[in-house]
């Protein structure tokens, strides 16, 4: 059983670190649980929101609307998304390459090193889903925006 | 109407339609790599824009899918293949480089074959299963979302969707060369 000193003890440690203090150090750590920014809301940066605007005004019609208009929004947004995943895929796919030939002077010729490339297509695997979850998203508006064309009125959305 | 609709521009005789600017600059650089023609994928995306004939953005957003979908199938299919062609030179150069250390030291030292026969191959497929499972994978859920947006084409334009899934097999199951051929 944990003394009562022991408790004091781990409790004025913990009082004494508590993370980062300097504005520098704080802005450093807050990206450390950050992989590839994937799952982000994308709205939330200035140059995204504009081209998510951009796409959703080729989408709808600017006097449509209030809830077609937020339908298109999120279509922009979800295919905003799409691309960003597409391009992050194609830079990691950049990096499966040959590696360099193993330098070794003595023993048997070694075989060639597939670490790297293991993981990086465990990497693509992972970003799979963030695909997957926006294709999904992206679809379910178009149905439902669909539905709102009167030659699709008898249109019974599926859901996947 | 809700839709905005975009037009294409398109000769009479030609066998692909250009998106029109505006669609291009929504759709951004393509996701290519070093080395791959951008000519063929714009190429490959006239092919299935030919065949849908986009009326609205969303009709493009699909193209640029179908096209990222088959591109990125024949790319993973073309990793397979690398991974054991890029496994034998490298373990082709690590032998040479062993073998001159020791014929410097022994001259009747015998340089080991070049390891090109079948049984290599297996050899090398074998060190290399993991990869391999894991492009499987790869293919596996590109081919899934492919499908899932011919279904979806499918639920709007049901003819269509089958002329652009045979066009995309086709272009998937041959060799890049073959596209202007699949396209004529």
């Amino acid at each position: 059983m944990t003394s009562q000193a022991k408790i004091a003890a781990n409790r004025r440690n913990a009082q004494r670190s508590t993370g980062p203090r300097a504005a520098l150090a704080k802005a450093r750590v807050r990206r450390n649980a950050l992989r590839h920014g994937l799952a982000a809301i994308v709205v939330d940066d200035p140059a995204v929101a504009t081209e998510v605007r951009r796409a959703a005004a080729a989408i709808c019609d600017p006097e449509a609307a209030p809830l077609d208009r937020e339908r298109a929004l999120i279509i922009a947004e979800a295919q905003v998304t799409l691309n960003r995943i597409r391009r992050a895929r194609a830079e990691i796919m950049e990096q499966i390459s040959p590696a360099p030939p193993i330098k070794q002077l003595e023993g048997p010729a070694p075989m060639p090193q597939v670490e790297g490339n293991l993981r990086r297509l465990n990497q693509l695997m992972r970003i799979e889903r963030y695909e997957r979850r926006a294709l999904s998203r992206r679809n379910r508006a178009v149905r439902l925006l669909a539905m709102e064309d009167n030659s699709l009125r008898d249109f019974e959305p599926v859901d996947l | 109407m809700v839709l905005t609709v975009l037009g294409a521009s398109m000769s009479e005789k030609s066998l692909s339609l250009v998106p029109p600017v505006e669609v291009q600059a929504l759709f951004g650089d393509p996701p290519l790599l070093r080395g791959e023609d951008i000519g063929l994928y714009n190429e490959l995306m006239g092919h299935f824009a030919k065949l849908v004939d986009p009326k609205d953005m969303i009709e493009w957003w699909w193209v640029k899918d179908i096209t990222d979908h088959s591109w990125e199938i024949r790319r993973l299919r073309r990793f397979k293949v690398l991974f054991v062609e890029i496994g034998r030179d490298q373990l082709f150069e690590n032998t040479q480089m062993l073998t001159m250390n020791a014929a410097d030291e022994d001259a009747e030292y015998v340089r080991p074959p070049v390891p090109d026969s079948e049984k290599d191959s297996a050899h090398l497929f074998m060190y290399r299963i993991n990869q391999y499972k894991s492009v499987d994978t790869l293919i596996a859920s590109a081919e899934a979302r492919r499908a899932k947006t011919l279904g979806e084409i499918e639920r709007r334009r049901e003819h269509l969707a089958r002329r652009l899934r045979k066009a995309s097999d086709e272009i998937i199951d041959g060799e890049f060369a073959d596209l202007r051929e699949a396209a004529e």
